[in-house]
C-alpha cells in the first residue's frame, strides 16, 4: 500500500536513510527497529511528511506522497512525547482533526465519544493533557490520531516514556486495537522485545540501512546480518571457514566442527564467513566417553572449557571457551543441572539446522 | 535532656533562624522604604493639598485636584494617551511578533546574535536615539531627501509632529520589551505541536491560530504590559515628535510640575495614572493565574 523506493535521506553532511526500499502491506502491522540513530524516525518522518526525501520516492496506493502536504496525506501519526495541546482539553485535542477536516458537529460529538470509549476514557473528556497520567496521555494520543479514521497510522516510539509495567500492558492493548481496527501500523522502536511481541513484520535498521525484513521468528531464527543477530536477543558470533559447497548446502568448518548447513546464497569453498548461533541451541556434554560420530564427515561438537555459570532467574548462563580462545555463550533453563564445574573440559553440542551464515556488509 | 527542655532549644533555635531572612532583607527594604515607599507617599499626600498663589503648596486638605480630571481638557490627553499606547501596543506586536517567530526558529548558533542586533542601539540614550528619528522623519529629513529626489513625491509629506510619529517613536522604544517575552515563549513552544497540529488536518493558518498563537499568548500578554504601561508615562517622545498638538498625560504631569508649577494637580494625575497602572498589572496577573481554565477552541 505505502512504497518507498530507493528513499535517500542527508542532513547536511550525514546520510540518515540510504537507498530504502520499503513495502508496506495493507493492513499490517509494520515495526521499524533499531538502535538510535539508525534513521528508523527519519523514515516515518518522511512518510508523515514532515521530512522530504533527498531523492527516491514514496507512493500510496500507487499515487506519489511527495507533492503532498501533512494535512493531505490520508495516515495520522502518534508522537513520541504524544504532542497533545495543553491548552486544550481531551476532548477538543481528539476533536482537533475532525474540526479541520469540518466534519458535522454531531457527528464529531458521536466520534469523539466512541474514540474516547476505545481507549478506555470516557470520563476524561473535560481534563487538560497535564492532569492525567502518562499512560492516560498514551490513550488520548492513540485516540486522536485514529478518530481520524487514517489508512495508515505511524508510531514513533509511543511506549518510550512509559514505565515497564505499563508499557507491557500498552503493547498488548496497541496489538489488538491494531487487529481490531485493521488499520496499517507502522511502528518505530528500539526496543527488540517489543517489536517482537507486536509486530506482523519487523525491518531492523541501522546506520540508515535495512538490513533486513521478515516476521519476527525469520528475524530471530534467520538474522541475515551479523548486526541483526546481534541486536535482537543474544547471539554467538563465530568465524568459520566454508569446507565443500554443494549446491543447495555447505560444510561449515570451525576446528573440529564440521557441520552441513543449508544456504541459498553463492559460497565458494575455502571462503571465511561468520555463522550465528543461539544460546539456547547449545548444549554442553561430557568430554570423554562420548563416541564422536562423524558419519558423513560431519562432527556438530567442539571440545571447549567451562569458565563461569550465572544463575538469571528463568535461565542459567554458561560461558565456555573455545580453543581458539574465544568465549561462547550457553543458556538452559533453570533446574536442568549440568555435572560441570567452572574450569571443567566439556563437549559443546551444536543445534543442527540453528547454524546461520551470515551475509557480508 | 527532658523532653521540655529540648523543644524549648529547638524553639529557641528557630526564632534565632528566623532571624536571618529579616537580616539580610534590610538593606532591600530600607531602599524600598526611602526610594519607593516614602516618595510615592509624598506624591500621594500632595495629590490633597493646595496649590500655593506663587506655586508652593498649601497643606490643607482637598479633593479638588482629582474632581478636575474630569474635565473634559483632560479627558481628552488621557483617551488620546491610552490610545497611543494602545496603537503602539498593537504595532509591537505586530512588528515584533515575526521577528520573535523568525529568532526563535533560525539555527541556535544566530539566534543570540540576532538578539543582540535588536539589543545594541539601546546600548546608546533612548534621547539621542529619538533625536535620529526626527533626522529621518522631519520635512527636511532624510525620508523626505530621499523620496523627492527619486520623484516619488513632489513636496515633503508631513511625518513628523503628529500622533503617527509619536507611535513610531515609542514602538521603536520600546520594541525589546515586546520582542524579549515573545521570543521566551515562542522558543519554549515545542515543534512537535506544531507537527501534531499539521498532522492532524491544519492548515498553516490554523496552526498559528489554534495552536501557535494560544500557546505564546502569555508572552504577547507580558509584552503588551510591558510596552503598554511605559508609553503611558514617557514623555519625551511625544515632547520631542508629537508637536504641541499631541498632549499626553506624561507631557501633562511634567507640564504640571516643571511649567505650570501646579504640584498638587501634577501629583494628582501621577496618582490617577498609578491606579490605572495597577488595574492594568491586576488583570494581567488574574488572566495569566486563571489560564487553567482558559478554553481557546
Amino acid at each position: 500500500m505505502i512504497e518507498l523506493l530507493n528513499v535517500q535521506k542527508e542532513f547536511g553532511s550525514f546520510t540518515a536513510v540510504k537507498n530504502l526500499d520499503l513495502n508496506i502491506k495493507q493492513g499490517e502491522f509494520l515495526t521499524l527497529l533499531g538502535p538510535s540513530g539508525c534513521g528508523k524516525t527519519t523514515t516515518l518522518r518522511m512518510i508523515a511528511g514532515f521530512e522530504t526525501p533527498t531523492s527516491g520516492e514514496i507512493l500510496m496506493d500507487g499515487v506519489s506522497l511527495l507533492a503532498k502536504q501533512p494535512y493531505e496525506r490520508n495516515l495520522n501519526t502518534v508522537f513520541q512525547s504524544y504532542a497533545l495541546f495543553p491548552h486544550m482539553t481531551v476532548w477538543d485535542n481528539v476533536a482537533f482533526g475532525l474540526r479541520m477536516h469540518r466534519v458535522p458537529r454531531n457527528e464529531i460529538a458521536q466520534r469523539v465519544k466512541a474514540a474516547l470509549e476505545m481507549v478506555q476514557l470516557p470520563e476524561f473528556g473535560d481534563r487538560l493533557p497535564r492532569q492525567l497520567s502518562g499512560g492516560q496521555q498514551q490513550r488520548v494520543a492513540i485516540a486522536r490520531a485514529v478518530v481520524n479514521r487514517p489508512r495508515v497510522l505511524l508510531l514513533d516510539e509511543p511506549l518510550g516514556a512509559l514505565d515497564l509495567k505499563m508499557r507491557k500492558q500498552m503493547q498488548l492493548e496497541l496489538k489488538h486495537l491494531q487487529r481490531h481496527l485493521g488499520i496499517t501500523f507502522v511502528y518505530v522502536t528500539h526496543d527488540q522485545e517489543e517489536a517482537l511481541i507486536m509486530s506482523d513484520r519487523i525491518g531492523v535498521m541501522h546506520a540508515g540501512v535495512l538490513e533486513q525484513i521478515g516476521t519476527p521468528d525469520e528475524i530471530y531464527e534467520r538474522p541475515a546480518t551479523a548486526f541483526v543477530a546481534d541486536f535482537i536477543g543474544e547471539t554467538n558470533l563465530l568465524p568459520a571457514t566454508v569446507g565443500q559447497a554443494n549446491g543447495s548446502s555447505v560444510l561449515l568448518e570451525m576446528g573440529d566442527l564440521r557441520l552441513r548447513v543449508p544456504t541459498a546464497g553463492n559460497l565458494a569453498s575455502g571462503q571465511h564467513v561468520t555463522v550465528a548461533i543461539r544460546p539456547e541451541h547449545l548444549t554442553l556434554g561430557p568430554a570423554n566417553g562420548l563416541t564422536r560420530s562423524s558419519p558423513n564427515g560431519e562432527d556438530d561438537q567442539l571440545e571447549v572449557t567451562l569458565i563461569e555459570r550465572i544463575y538469571a532467574g528463568p535461565v542459567v548462563k554458561t560461558v565456555v571457551r573455545l580453543q581458539t580462545g574465544k568465549d561462547v555463550l550457553i543458556t538452559d533453563s533453570t533446574g536442568r543441572d549440568i555435572p560441570f564445574k567452572e574450569g571443567d573440559r566439556a563437549m559443546l553440542k551444536f543445534a543442527v539446522g540453528k547454524v546461520v551464515i551470515l551475509r557480508e556488509r | 535532656m527532658s523532653g521540655e527542655e529540648q523543644s524549648r532549644t529547638t524553639q529557641e533555635e528557630k526564632r534565632r533562624r528566623n532571624w536571618v531572612p529579616v537580616w539580610t532583607l534590610a538593606p532591600v527594604s530600607l531602599w524600598m522604604v526611602l526610594f519607593v515607599a516614602v516618595p510615592l507617599l509624598l506624591v500621594l499626600m500632595v495629590s490633597f493639598t493646595k496649590r500655593g498663589t506663587y506655586g508652593g503648596i498649601v497643606y490643607e486638605f482637598t479633593l479638588e485636584n482629582y474632581a478636575r480630571f474630569f474635565d473634559p481638557l483632560y479627558f481628552t490627553v488621557m483617551s488620546n494617551s491610552l490610545l497611543v499606547a494602545l496603537l503602539t501596543t498593537v504595532a509591537c506586536i505586530l512588528v515584533g511578533y515575526p521577528f520573535a517567530y523568525i529568532v526563535a526558529r533560525s539555527p541556535r548558533r544566530y539566534r543570540n546574535l540576532l538578539l543582540m542586533l535588536i539589543i545594541i542601539p539601546f546600548w546608546s540614550s533612548s534621547l539621542i536615539r529619538t533625536y535620529s528619528w526626527i533626522v529621518l522623519l522631519r520635512t527636511e529629513g532624510v525620508i523626505n531627501n530621499v523620496l523627492l529626489s527619486a520623484g516619488l513625491i513632489h513636496e515633503p509629506l508631513a511625518l513628523l509632529y503628529n500622533l503617527g510619529a509619536v507611535i513610531v517613536g515609542m514602538t521603536y522604544t520600546l520594541f525589546p520589551f515586546m520582542v524579549l517575552p515573545l521570543y521566551a515563549s515562542i522558543e519554549k513552544l515545542d515543534c512537535s505541536l506544531l507537527e501534531a497540529a499539521r498532522d492532524l488536518g491544519a492548515r498553516p493558518w490554523q496552526v498559528f491560530r489554534r495552536v501557535t498563537l494560544p500557546l505564546t499568548m502569555p508572552g504577547i500578554t507580558a509584552g503588551s504590559l510591558l510596552v503598554f504601561i511605559p508609553t503611558l508615562g514617557l514623555f519625551f517622545i511625544s515632547d520631542l515628535m508629537g508637536g504641541s498638538r499631541t498632549m499626553m498625560i506624561s507631557n501633562l504631569i511634567q507640564n504640571q510640575f516643571l511649567t505650570a508649577r501646579n504640584w498638587p494637580f501634577g501629583a494628582a494625575l501621577s496618582v490617577i495614572l498609578m491606579i490605572m497602572t495597577l488595574i492594568l498589572i491586576g488583570l494581567y496577573l488574574r488572566s495569566t493565574g486563571s489560564k487553567e481554565k482558559l478554553e481557546v477552541v
